[in-house]
């Protein structure tokens, strides 16, 4: 799951940008509207998390730009101004739910997850699919009620497909979800990824747990049902 | 003395002009009446005086001392008894030589003695029958035939009774007119005053509306003596709101400034590694925060402005819900607004936004499906109570009267609880509103908000 941070207070931004890491995100930083606007309308996102009051362009004109271009990704807006008027004309801008300033971190996690949650159609952060358990506020992964250590990659490797059970995901669209911007892509990476993800999950290859359809990408099996 | 002195213009001004009408017409009616009166005397004295002249033409000595005049004279009032016209001819020794036929039984005995001949003299004198007679007599020296000189005196008297009755007249008309005139001079007089203080009214209504909210600014329409003092308000009132919207703006850019350092060190917590000292500057950047949200509200609620706007309360509602909606989407819940279109707020957007958004995210937040907002009768014409209610657990009796007490926090895990709750109060206090907490008959939560504005009759376009 990647998200885009735009916030202008460099040590807040970075601050939000490793929490989000450490709770198993891809994140992308920018630090004004401008750079913002850039990377929300170039790279695909799951989440924005924006400021209302940026430098060069407004937060608010951010989500408007993106809502009429069309782009649905959920967006929660930070905002120092805690008054219901920039609340409500935010939320009705566009954005899907606010987090006033000063917050912990422990509810920007709880409304970022809710917010990714409810964008893919899940009501619950622990998503059960088939054999398959995905608490996304743990970052556990089990198969049949046993945990299964996962690197931070893998994890969200098989988040975003949990996410998008049913769907084919392409190797493009894979990169693009678990890496950062300026990250060195190499596809190869993600059959790498899968590789051990299956041998981790499905040691005598009988759940099998990832399909390959041949050109199009990796889906999650298809039989697996919430 | 200074009860009788009206308070407003109006009446000054028709105090003045009653004074003045009350004073002027009666004094102009004497005047008039007197010189009436007195030039009607001239003229029957002057009548009286030709009667004297005609008299003396018809006298002739018919022997010396011995003056004769005819039995019958042409004036035929001479001749009726009691007509009213009375005539007599005196000789110096007061005998009688002559007497018209109408003064027969009248005694006419005016004569003095010191009279100088020639000299006409005037006499009110009244009669045994009560008759009022106004006389006049001359003294004149005869030269009789054998050059002896001998004094007659000629009396001729009028009743006065018709020059009264002539006087009355006037009088009457004369006060029939004047008091015509009081009227009519006294209703122009109220008409124009009315006529010239309207734009006073005016003024005052729209300064009224302007505190209601129902209009912006001043019309400038005004006469040129007000419409300098309009332009002068106009100028003064969008000051006002600029500078509040100045100071608004200028107050959320210092809170903006200061969040932001306060969510650096929010979020750089997890890096503290002493959990007595992470409670600590958490304890203690939660309380700035406060500080600062609390402050800032009472700083820029527009309570205590005398310049209010009509808000549509439904309206306001319905956006807050939609964000509402937005934010509690995972629990389901379900909103509605029954509040009247027609129901107006007098006073600031934003505090309203401000009192529901708290209101209405507290519901949210205990609730567990319901929000409903509604409008109650106040029994007030400029009052208006709306209700939130929700179907949660409701706030306990005791803890009803701390809820509004400043930083007040029912449960620190709902953060913002108890400040936001603050912040309603203090902003309903500010328009000299009422909040009330009550559980209703179906035990719902319900919060009543009474605050100033009017449910109108026809909803606004």
């Amino acid at each position: 799951m990647r998200i885009l941070v735009i916030e202008d207070e460099k040590a807040l931004c970075e601050q939000i940008g490793s929490e989000l890491k450490d709770a198993g995100y891809t994140v992308d930083l920018a630090f004004d509207g401008e750079e913002g606007l850039y990377l929300a309308t170039e790279f695909p996102f799951d989440l924005m998390v924006i400021d209302l009051g940026l430098p060069k362009i407004p937060g608010m004109e951010i989500i408007e730009n993106l809502r009429s271009a069309d782009n649905h990704c959920p967006i929660l807006i930070l905002t120092a101004r805690d008054h219901w008027q920039d609340k409500v004309k935010g939320l009705s801008a566009g954005a899907d739910d606010y987090l006033a300033k000063p917050f912990h971190t422990e509810e920007l996690l709880a409304r970022v997850n809710a917010l990714i949650r409810r964008s893919t159609g899940h009501s619950s952060p622990v998503l059960r699919l088939g054999p398959l358990t995905l608490d996304t506020l743990q970052q556990v992964l089990l198969i049949a009620e046993q945990e299964i250590e996962v690197t931070a990659y893998e994890y969200r490797l098989m988040e975003y497909l949990a996410h998008n059970s049913g769907k084919v995901i392409s190797k493009t669209e894979l990169t693009e979800h678990l890496y950062e911007q300026d990250y060195d892509r190499d596809s190869n990476v993600i059959e790498v990824f899968v590789g051990r993800l299956r041998k981790k999950l499905d040691p005598d290859n009988s759940l099998k747990p990832i399909e390959t359809l041949r050109g199009r990408g990796y889906r999650l099996n298809s039989s697996w049902q919430s | 003395m200074a009860k009788l002195i009206p308070s407003s213009l109006t009446g000054r001004l028709l105090l003045v002009s009653m004074v003045v009408l009350l004073l002027f017409l009666p004094l102009a009616g004497i005047v008039l009446e007197q010189a009436y009166s007195n030039s009607l005397d001239r003229r029957l004295q002057e009548q009286l005086k030709v009667q004297v002249y005609g008299l003396m033409g018809l006298a002739d000595e018919i022997e010396p001392g011995e003056l004769w005049l005819p039995e019958s004279l042409p004036d035929e009032r001479f001749n009726q008894l009691a007509s009213g016209r009375y005539a007599k001819v005196i000789n110096a020794d007061g005998k009688l030589m002559w007497q018209s036929q109408s003064s027969l039984n009248l005694a006419l005995n005016t004569v003095n003695k010191s009279d100088v001949p020639g000299q006409f003299i005037y006499q009110r004198l009244v009669t045994d029958e009560s008759q009022t007679l106004e006389a006049s007599r001359v003294s004149v020296i005869w030269e009789s035939t054998n050059n002896v000189e001998h004094l007659y005196t000629f009396i001729v008297a009028e009743s006065i009774e018709p020059l009264l009755a002539e006087k009355r007249a006037f009088r009457d008309t004369l006060l029939f007119w004047l008091g015509g005139l009081a009227i009519f001079l006294l209703i122009v007089d109220v008409f124009a005053l009315f006529w010239a203080l309207k734009p006073l009214k005016r003024l005052a209504e729209e300064i009224r509306q302007i505190e209601q909210g129902d209009i912006q600014t001043l019309q400038t329409e005004y006469p040129t003596e007000l419409n300098k003092v309009a332009h002068n308000l106009n100028t003064l009132i969008i000051h006002s709101e600029q500078q509040r919207s100045r100071y608004r703006n200028t107050l959320q850019d210092l809170a903006h400034s200061l969040k932001t350092p306060l969510s650096v060190l929010q979020a750089g917590l997890s890096k503290i590694d002493k959990p007595d000292a992470k409670e600590m500057v958490s304890t203690q950047v939660s309380r700035m925060n406060d500080l600062v949200r609390y402050q800032l509200q009472r700083a820029v609620s527009a309570g205590n402005s005398p310049i209010k706007h009509r808000v549509n309360v439904s309206d306001c509602v319905d956006k807050i819900l939609a964000a509402l909606g937005k934010v509690y989407h995972d629990k389901n819940i379900q909103f509605s607004n029954k509040i009247s279109k027609s129901c107006i707020f007098y006073g600031d957007e934003n505090d309203l936004l401000e009192i529901f958004g708290n209101l209405c995210d507290n519901a949210c937040k205990y609730g567990q499906s319901l929000v409903m907002v509604a409008d109650e009768a106040t029994g007030s014409s400029n009052t208006i109570c709306i209700k939130v209610v929700d179907d949660g657990m409701g706030i306990p009796e005791k803890q009803q009267q701390l809820i509004f007490e400043r930083g007040q926090r029912l449960d620190e895990n709902n953060e913002g609880q108890g400040i936001g709750l603050s912040v309603v109060n203090d902003i309903v206090s500010s328009y000299r509103g009422h909040i009330d907490i009550a559980i209703n008959e179906l035990k719902q939560n319900t919060i009543r908000v009474v605050l100033p504005g009017a449910v109108s009759a026809e909803p606004p376009l």
